[in-house]
Parts: structure tokens; C-alpha cells; sequence
């Protein structure tokens, strides 16, 4: 499918993290998507360059990749 | 027609003349979008078309495409469809594999390099009549089993009557990493040539200075001067009007399109957009869809009009791909979903179920349990075409979609297992990862955990690995002891072969022993959990005890592979030579039956070691080199360092001239990949046995290099070396030590070798009476098949007789001597042997078993192989070759050896080295 092709999902995605960002970007990216409707977890791991997102509802993974991008945290293809 | 591109036009056609010429190669161009890659492949391939009378030139072409990322294979079906029917001119597993691969065969397509291997040899057959020149544009939106095939490919035109031109987008990577290939970056036109490209579609007369502006917004982007002077008002064009703001050149580019797009009415805007999210471009399923979401049929009238959609014989294209992302990228998230669903229905009922299970995947905004079925056939269907990328994607979105969170983390570990089976760690890391936070199931998480080790031991850390294996026999164990057994033999295993972590329990104290009435599977893992355990902590009567139980065991073949794997593997720890020689060789069997190219490659490998010990360096080599064969031919780089090491000791111990070159290649492969997982100790190991035995080392030398062997397999393999080097590095503390280790093995063990071993090594050490000690060492080689040992011990004998006068008597093993190192090619021995007979009063002949021929590893490979009496194309698909590779080396081997036919090669007698 395409990158901006619709694609919902429910449960907990990994979006590895081409740069590992600092500590203050890594806050800003769990609050803010943390805060999307559905998420129920949110954590970078840091050592591993990975973030988690844990959603009990769903969750369009297009929103937590408009996050990052505001954030200037790009994702591994 | 081209303009300003003289340079790059040259490049393409210098290409195909060379692979006309059978030298063939890749090309890769890339730039931005609109920047002239596709019309330098048109132009290409008319010129090959044109030469075509001339030359014969066969043109097979592909594209990727965006929507096609889920379908394995897609592109290279496309590529290939016209010369399928040579399919049965390469060999018959290649041929089945990829057969299935593109959906023509029903059965599955086994290992997926086979699949490669077909591609490159159905090419190189097709070559050979004709040159090709295969044309791949959009290569960064190919799926990733075409991408991997066609990589496979480019990286090996050598010598071949084929040529591959690649379109990529410089900001697009995908699937098709191209760093090693030939890449022209394309650029934009010069001033003189974007004038004439505006002047032949443009309406008025274009200004310099607007020429110029437009040059420095576009960089000469043929595209974007095309279509931004196009959308350019004649006052614009001839400066009497200012021109629109400036935006990146992608986004003004999509502007202009999506302004025509919106400027035509709304049933042609569907036209367009069921166009845009289906690339596949057919007719009657953009129709069925578009009709569906309320467009009449003469709505693709309009859209074909407004320029921004192509109708040809290949089905319906839209102008350019920025099109595509403009006219999807504008629409709003429901009207997609609306056209997915439109385009899933259309799709229902024909042959592409695939499509049709990713068109209701983008249709839904939440769990669907409908949608999942839909993927979870979709991956299985990929699965078994070889398509383990495709088959990972769509179980990983079946698991976004799926509720339960027992079934999603399912989801998650078929999904993770095809990462691994298609060769990407880091992947199947991560969706382990993701499975493990939902997963409450111990036996799935057992499962994930199994999974997550392996790729760590692989490819990071042994001892990490190691510790998340026996997390997955601890979590499995109180709810199925049965598999927590077979997970802490693993963990066992591992830690035998130098894994170890402070603070992970040992395992033999995860599980408890199998009752009296366990199966015997449950048995056979509980008694190597056993001899592992006590390998680990040098208790090697425990080790020998029960490891010879689990091989008396009469194990199903229908039991865990693990626990057969983990036979053989066993084997190397008492060295007991001829069961491990058996039970690898029934492992090459199944591989070579099931076309499972890992472990055809295992099982030479280990089977080599111990053919090392017994002397059959002739199979020993031929099966090292096919093992090192296969890893280059294969792209297994990362496993060559093992048969390097192997063909490294063979030689070295034969004192061949050719050992250094073997230990330079060992040495650089190490400093490339060096190696990772259970292997290291032993290929270490190998390393520094025979960079000790290298005929001009110092005795100091060879002593640093032994001191570093610190695997007990290795150590066994090498004892006698050890405690002679030591000797004569004046260490007698060591020699003395490691006669007391190799002492401690044998009493233990008791295998005759090890026996063999300490008895001669005493007499080396002056321990009492030299010539009791070697005679027992014989009458324990008498039961021993390591003949090289053997041989050694009666040329010391041989040499303590003579120097004590007893020139008679030394003759009868020296004699004995001589004959296994010449029957074994040992030169540096036989020599010694020889001389040592002379000194006792014999002339000795010498030795004629090597045939000594400037042949490369491929050629006597190839020549040992057709003088066993295999046909062209059955060496071809033994060693994963073109029959024609095969000829042509063959042709090499004749004139090298100066003959002329397979009877004299067949004739020769001994080994070609």
C-alpha cells in the first residue's frame, strides 16, 4: 500500500527511530502521542531507538507519524 | 525526443553493447521524479529495439509499483513472463522454485534463494542465444521479494550476456539498496535544452528572465519545466505577468497537476482517484469500482482527456506517479476508504485475492474480523510462494486489526517468523518486542522469546541470546515441561558451545527429569540437557554417559527438529567421529532433498570437522569449498569464515603451497564478517590451528597462536599439536597442562583417540619408556579412525626406533606412515616420513596423489564433481550455478589439465587441487 494509505490498529506497533532523538524530543513524543485518542502507552526506548505505542482503541498510524514528523523524529523505512 | 542527455544516452547504450559482447552489468539511474529516468529507459530500449535487426537484442521490462509492496514477486512476474517457457532449460529444483514463486505451481517454493537462482540462470540461458537487457523502472517501489531477486541478479552479470538498467527516485530507498551497483545520478538539463523542451510545448514565446526563473526553480527538472511552464498563462510566459510563489519543486509539480485534476468534474475526479489508489491499471476493476462509487463510463473519457490519465494496450496509467501522489495525497481519509472498499469489491471473485485483502486492510478504521481472515490467507498464500516479507506484512496488519490480544500476538510471531525466514533480524526483533507486551499465554511467549534469542544469537550477542533462551524454558516450564526441556536443552547447548550469563540458573535446574514413562523425544531431550550440563562443567564421564544414551535412543523422525539438530551437533563434543559423520550426512540428505540451502550448508560445514579428524581431506576440501561455493553463490557471506577456516587447516596440515593464500583469505573474510553466534569458538578455533601450522611459523608463533584455542572441541581437535609446539617452545608448564587436560578428557570420555592422544603426548614428554608409550597409543589408534593421528604416532615411533639403531624394526611404521600421508596429500609429513626411511636404510618413492593444476575452488569443484559421473546441469544445481557456468568453467578445467573430454578428466587419477 501507499505511505499515507489509510491503516488503522489497535494493540502495540514499533516505529524504529532512524536518529536517536534527545531527551527532550523523546518527552515531547510520548506526551504527544500519548495524548492521541486511543493510545494507552507511549514509550521511547531510547537504548533501542524504537517507540512503542500501545493502543486500546484505534489509532491511525498516519497521526503518530504527522507527531514525529513535528517533531523532526524521522522513521526507519 | 531527449534533450541535452547525449552523455547518459551513451552510458545506456555502452551497456547493452557490452553485454552483446557477454560482459554484462547494472546500471542504476537515479534522480529526482520528472527528471528524465523513464525517458532514458525508452530511449534505451529503442535503441537496443533498433539494434535489434542488427545485434538481436531480447528486452524484458518491469516497474515497481507503490500498491504492489504486499504482493511477492509482482514486478518480477511482469519481467519475466515472456521467456518462462525456457524454464526447463535450468535445473529442476531452480525451475519448480520459481515456478511457485510467481504462482504457476501449487507446491511451495522451498528456500527463496533458490528462486533467485533461477532468475539469474532462466536470464543467463536466455542469453545465450540472445544478449537481454532488462529494464526496471521505479525499482524503489518494487516488492520486496522482486527487489531481493533482482538484486540478487545485478550483482552477478559478470560474464554474462545480460544487462540491467534501474530507475530509482532519489528520495525514495524501499527494498532495492543499491550501493555496490554502477549509479549515473541524473540531473537537470542545461539552459539551451530546457529552452527547447519549453519551446515545444509551450503556447507563446518564453521570456529569458522567465526562462531563466524557471531554470532555478526546477534545477532543469525536465518535468517540472514541462508542466510549470504549461500551467504558465501566456502573460506569464512572456513576462508581462509575475509568476505564482515558489514551493519545493515535488509540491509545485503536484500542484499543478492536482489544479487540473480539480478543475475537471467530480466523476472524472473519481476516475482518477480509483486509478490512484490501484496502480495495478486494470480496466475493468478501476471500472466495477468507479462505477461503483457513482462514475459513469464516460467519465474516463474526461480523465483521459484532461491528459492526466494514459489508456494503452498495458491497461490504464495515470501521466506520471506525482500524479498518483497529488490526486490520493488531496483526497480526505473517509473518500479513500470509500475507494478501497469500491476497488476490494471489484476485486472479489477474481484471481487476485491478494489485492483485494489490502484494499479492505485500508478500507476499515478499526478491528474487523472479516478483513483479518482476509490477510491471514493472503500471508499464508505468500508464505508459501517464498514471499516471507509479504506474508510479514500482512500478518503484522491481520495483528493491527485483530481485538483479542492473545490472537494479535499470534499474529505478531507468524508475522515475526517470516521476518526471520526472509532474512531480516531487526524486524522480527521488533515485532517479537510488540507481541511480548501483549502476550499472557507462557507458551506463546515461550514461542517469542525462543524466536527472539535466536535472532540475537545470531547476529549480536551469543550470552544474550543464551539468557533469553532460558527466560523462554523458565516461562515455558510449569505449564509444558515437555518444551521447556527441548528450550533448556538449547540453552545447553549454547552455553556448551561458550555461552554464559552470570545471572541466568543454569538450565538443567528450569526443568525437573521426564518421569520413568516420558516419551522418548522427552527422554532424548532430557539426556542432551544432560551431557550438555555436563560438557559445560567438565564432567565429561556425566557428558559421555548421557549423551551416548540420547544417541542409543530410538528417536522418531517425526520428533522436534531441535533435538535432532541438537544429535549431531552433540557429536562434536566426545569427537566421536563416525556417528557424526553419519548423522550429518543424513542432515545433507534431507537438505539437499528439501532444497534447504541453511542447512546444506550446516551440515557440510560441521561434517567437515570431523572429516578433518579421520582424514578424509579429499571430501573434507571438496565438501568445504561446495559449502563456501554455496555462501558466495548465495549471497551467505557472513557464514563463508567457517569453510574459509576449514580449507585453511585442510591445507595447512597437507603443507600445501596454497595454505598461505587459504589463511589470507580466512584472515581478510574474518576482518569483513567477523563471526557471530555458536560458531565462533570454533571457527576461532580453525583460525589459529592453522595459522600455527603454517610451515615457516616459529615454534613461539605457533604457541601464541595455539594458546588462543580456548573451545574444548577445538582443544581435543589440536591436543597433540598443543603439547608438541609447547615442547618445542620450551613451555613444558604448558605441555604439561594441557597432557594433564586432554588426560582428564579421556578418562572420562574414553574415546580411543583421546587415548591415543595422551599416550603419545607422554612419550613426547618423556613420561617413562617412549616406545611402551607410543605402542599403547597405537593399539588405541587401532580402534580410532583418525588416521592422520594414527600416522603421526607411527612416524614418531618410526623416528625413536631409528635413533636408538633399531633401523629394521622403525622401517614397518614408517612405511605405514608414509603411505597414509601420501594416500592423505600431507606433502610436509611424507617428506619427513621419506627421510626418515632413508636414514634407516630404504629408499622410499614418492608420493603421486596430488595432481597439482592451477585449477580455481569453482573449477576443481566442478571437476570433482563431473568426475563422480554428474551430468552439466546436475553439477549446476548442486552447487546453485547455470548449466552454461558450468560449461564454461568445465571448458577452462580441459584446457588447464590439457585434455580434451570427461573420459580423461574422469581418468585422472588423485586429487585436483
Amino acid at each position: 500500500m501507499m505511505r499515507n494509505t489509510p491503516r488503522a490498529f489497535v494493540g502495540t506497533v514499533m516505529f524504529r527511530l532512524e536518529d536517536p532523538p534527545d531527551v527532550g524530543v523523546c518527552e515531547a513524543v510520548e506526551r504527544q502521542v500519548g495524548d492521541l485518542p486511543g493510545v494507552s502507552f507511549c514509550d521511547v526506548d531510547e537504548a533501542a531507538g524504537v517507540l512503542i505505542v500501545t493502543a486500546r482503541e484505534p489509532v491511525e498510524r498516519a497521526e503518530v507519524l504527522a507527531v514525529l514528523d513535528r517533531l523532526d523524529c524521522r522513521v526507519a523505512q | 525526443m531527449l534533450r541535452g542527455r547525449e552523455a547518459e544516452q551513451s552510458a545506456l547504450r555502452a551497456l547493452i553493447e557490452r553485454a552483446a559482447a557477454g560482459d554484462g552489468a547494472a546500471l542504476v539511474l537515479r534522480g529526482q521524479p520528472g527528471v528524465g529516468k523513464s525517458a532514458l529507459l525508452d530511449d534505451a530500449v529503442t535503441a537496443a529495439r533498433d539494434a535489434d535487426e542488427g545485434t538481436g537484442v531480447t528486452v524484458l521490462r518491469t516497474r515497481g509499483v507503490e500498491s504492489e509492496a504486499p504482493l511477492p514477486f509482482a514486478a518480477l512476474h511482469r519481467l519475466l513472463r515472456p521467456v518462462l517457457e525456457r524454464l526447463d532449460d535450468i535445473p529442476a529444483p531452480q525451475a519448480r522454485a520459481l515456478r511457485a514463486a510467481l504462482g504457476e505451481e501449487a507446491e511451495g517454493a522451498g528456500d527463496r534463494r533458490l528462486v533467485y537462482l533461477a532468475t539469474l540462470n532462466l536470464l543467463s540461458e536466455v542469453g545465450g542465444d540472445r544478449p537481454v537487457l532488462g529494464v526496471v523502472d521505479d525499482a524503489h517501489w518494487l516488492d520486496d521479494a522482486s527487489a531481493a531477486a533482482l538484486l540478487f541478479v545485478a550483482r552477478r552479470l559478470e560474464g554474462e550476456a545480460v544487462a540491467f538498467m534501474f530507475a530509482i527516485r532519489d528520495d525514495e530507498a524501499g527494498a532495492f539498496d543499491t550501493p555496490e551497483l554502477t549509479t549515473i545520478t541524473i540531473t537537470g538539463v542545461a539552459a539551451t535544452a530546457a529552452g527547447e523542451l519549453i519551446a515545444d510545448q509551450a503556447a507563446a514565446p518564453i521570456a529569458a528572465h522567465v526562462l531563466e526563473e524557471l531554470l532555478e526553480v526546477t534545477d532543469g527538472n525536465p518535468l517540472g519545466l514541462i508542466e510549470l511552464s504549461g500551467a504558465l498563462t501566456p502573460d506569464q510566459l512572456t513576462g508581462h505577468q509575475r509568476l505564482p510563489e515558489r514551493l519545493p519543486l515535488t509540491e509545485r509539480v503536484e500542484r499543478a497537476f492536482l489544479d487540473r485534476y480539480r478543475k475537471l468534474d467530480a466523476a472524472a475526479q473519481t476516475v482518477l482517484l480509483v486509478v490512484a489508489a490501484d496502480d495495478s491499471g486494470h480496466p475493468a476493476i478501476v471500472a466495477r469500482a468507479a462505477a461503483a462509487l457513482g462514475a459513469p463510463e464516460e467519465a474516463f473519457d474526461t480523465a483521459e482527456e484532461s491528459g492526466l490519465l494514459r489508456v494503452s494496450t498495458e491497461g490504464l496509467m495515470l501521466r506520471h506517479p506525482l500524479v498518483r501522489s497529488a490526486i490520493y495525497g488531496a483526497a480526505t481519509s473517509s473518500r479513500r476508504r470509500q475507494t478501497h472498499r469500491a476497488l476490494a469489491d471489484a476485486f472479489a471473485g477474481t484471481a487476485h485475492e491478494d489485492r483485494r485483502a489490502w484494499h479492505l486492510a485500508a478500507s476499515v478504521d478499526g478491528p474487523d474480523p472479516d478483513v483479518v481472515a482476509a490477510l491471514d490467507e493472503a500471508a499464508q498464500r505468500s508464505s508459501r510462494r517464498g514471499g516471507h516479507e509479504a506474508a510479514a506484512a500482512a500478518w503484522a496488519r491481520a495483528a493491527e486489526l485483530t481485538l483479542d490480544p492473545h490472537e494479535r500476538a499470534q499474529r505478531l510471531l507468524n508475522a515475526a517468523g517470516a521476518n526471520l525466514a526472509a532474512g531480516r533480524p531487526l524486524e522480527t526483533d521488533l515485532l517479537t518486542r510488540a507481541a511480548l507486551v501483549d502476550a499472557d499465554d507462557p507458551l506463546l511467549r515461550a514461542d517469542l522469546l525462543q524466536l527472539q534469542g535466536q535472532v540475537e544469537w545470531n547476529t549480536r550477542s551469543l550470552h544474550d541470546g543464551y539468557r533469553i533462551v532460558c527466560r523462554a524454558a523458565a516461562t515455558a516450564a510449569p505449564h509444558d515441561p515437555a518444551h521447556a526441556r527441548i528450550l533448556a536443552m538449547l540453552a545447553s547447548a549454547l552455553a556448551s558451545f561458550g555461552a554464559h550469563a552470570v545471572d541466568t540458573p543454569s538450565p538443567s535446574t528450569i526443568v525437573t527429569a521426564p518421569a520413568p514413562d516420558a516419551t522418548v523425544e522427552e527422554q532424548a531431550a532430557d539426556a542432551l540437557l544432560r551431557g550438555f550440563t555436563a560438557v559445560i562443567d567438565n564432567d565429561w564421564a556425566s557428558a559421555a554417559t548421557a549423551l551416548r544414551r540420547a544417541w542409543d535412543l530410538p528417536l522418531p523422525a517425526t520428533a522436534p527438529g531441535l533435538i535432532h539438530a541438537n544429535l549431531a551437533i552433540a557429536t562434536m563434543h566426545l569427537g566421536d567421529d563416525e556417528r557424526a559423520i553419519r548423522l550429518h550426512d543424513l542432515q545433507l540428505q534431507h537438505a539437499r532433498d528439501a532444497g534447504a540451502v541453511n542447512m546444506i550448508e550446516h551440515a557440510l560445514t560441521r561434517g567437515v570437522v570431523f572429516r578433518i579428524a579421520t582424514g578424509a581431506w579429499s571430501e573434507a576440501f571438496k565438501a568445504a569449498q561446495e559449502a563456501l561455493l554455496l555462501d558466495r553463490n548465495l549471497g551467505l557471506d557472513e557464514l563463508a569464515a567457517f569453510p574459509l577456516a576449514e580449507l585453511a587447516v585442510i591445507s595447512a596440515l597437507r603443507g600445501d603451497p596454497a595454505a598461505p593464500q587459504h589463511l589470507r583469505d580466512l584472515d581478510a573474510e574474518l576482518e569483513r564478517h567477523p563471526p557471530h553466534g555458536a560458531t565462533t569458538g570454533l571457527v576461532r578455533g580453525l583460525a589459529h590451528w592453522a595459522a600455527a601450522r603454517q610451515l615457516d611459523v616459529t615454534p613461539a608463533t605457533a604457541l601464541h597462536h595455539l594458546q588462543q584455542i580456548d573451545l574444548p572441541v577445538a582443544r581435543w581437535l589440536t591436543a597433540l599439536d598443543r603439547i608438541e609446539t609447547a615442547v618445542r617452545a620450551e613451555r613444558r608448564d604448558l605441555a604439561e597442562k594441557w597432557l594433564d587436560e586432554i588426560r582428564c578428557f579421556a578418562e572420562g570420555a574414553d574415546m580411543a583417540w583421546a587415548w591415543a592422544t595422551v599416550h603419545h603426548a607422554r612419550a613426547v614428554l618423556g613420561h617413562g619408556d617412549a616406545e611402551e608409550h607410543l605402542t599403547r597409543a597405537l593399539d588405541w589408534h587401532a580402534t580410532s579412525p583418525r588416521l592422520p593421528a594414527r600416522a603421526r604416532t607411527q612416524l614418531a615411533l618410526g623416528e625413536h626406533l631409528r635413533r636408538h639403531r633399531r633401523r629394521t624394526a622403525a622401517r614397518v611404521p614408517l612405511r605405514e606412515a608414509l603411505d597414509t600421508f601420501e594416500s592423505l596429500g600431507a606433502a610436509s609429513w611424507a617428506e619427513r616420513a621419506r627421510q626418515e626411511l632413508r636414514a634407516s636404510g630404504e629408499t622410499a618413492r614418492r608420493g603421486t596423489n596430488l595432481v597439482a593444476s592451477d585449477l580455481t575452488p569453482q573449477e576443481s569443484q566442478i571437476a570433482a564433481l563431473v568426475r563422480e559421473g554428474l551430468s552439466n546441469k546436475d553439477v549446476a544445481a548442486r552447487l546453485f550455478i547455470s548449466p552454461r557456468t558450468v560449461d564454461f568453467h568445465l571448458r577452462n578445467v580441459y584446457t588447464k589439465l590439457g585434455i580434451t573430454s570427461r573420459t580423461e578428466l574422469a581418468a585422472l587419477t588423485g586429487d585436483l587441487t
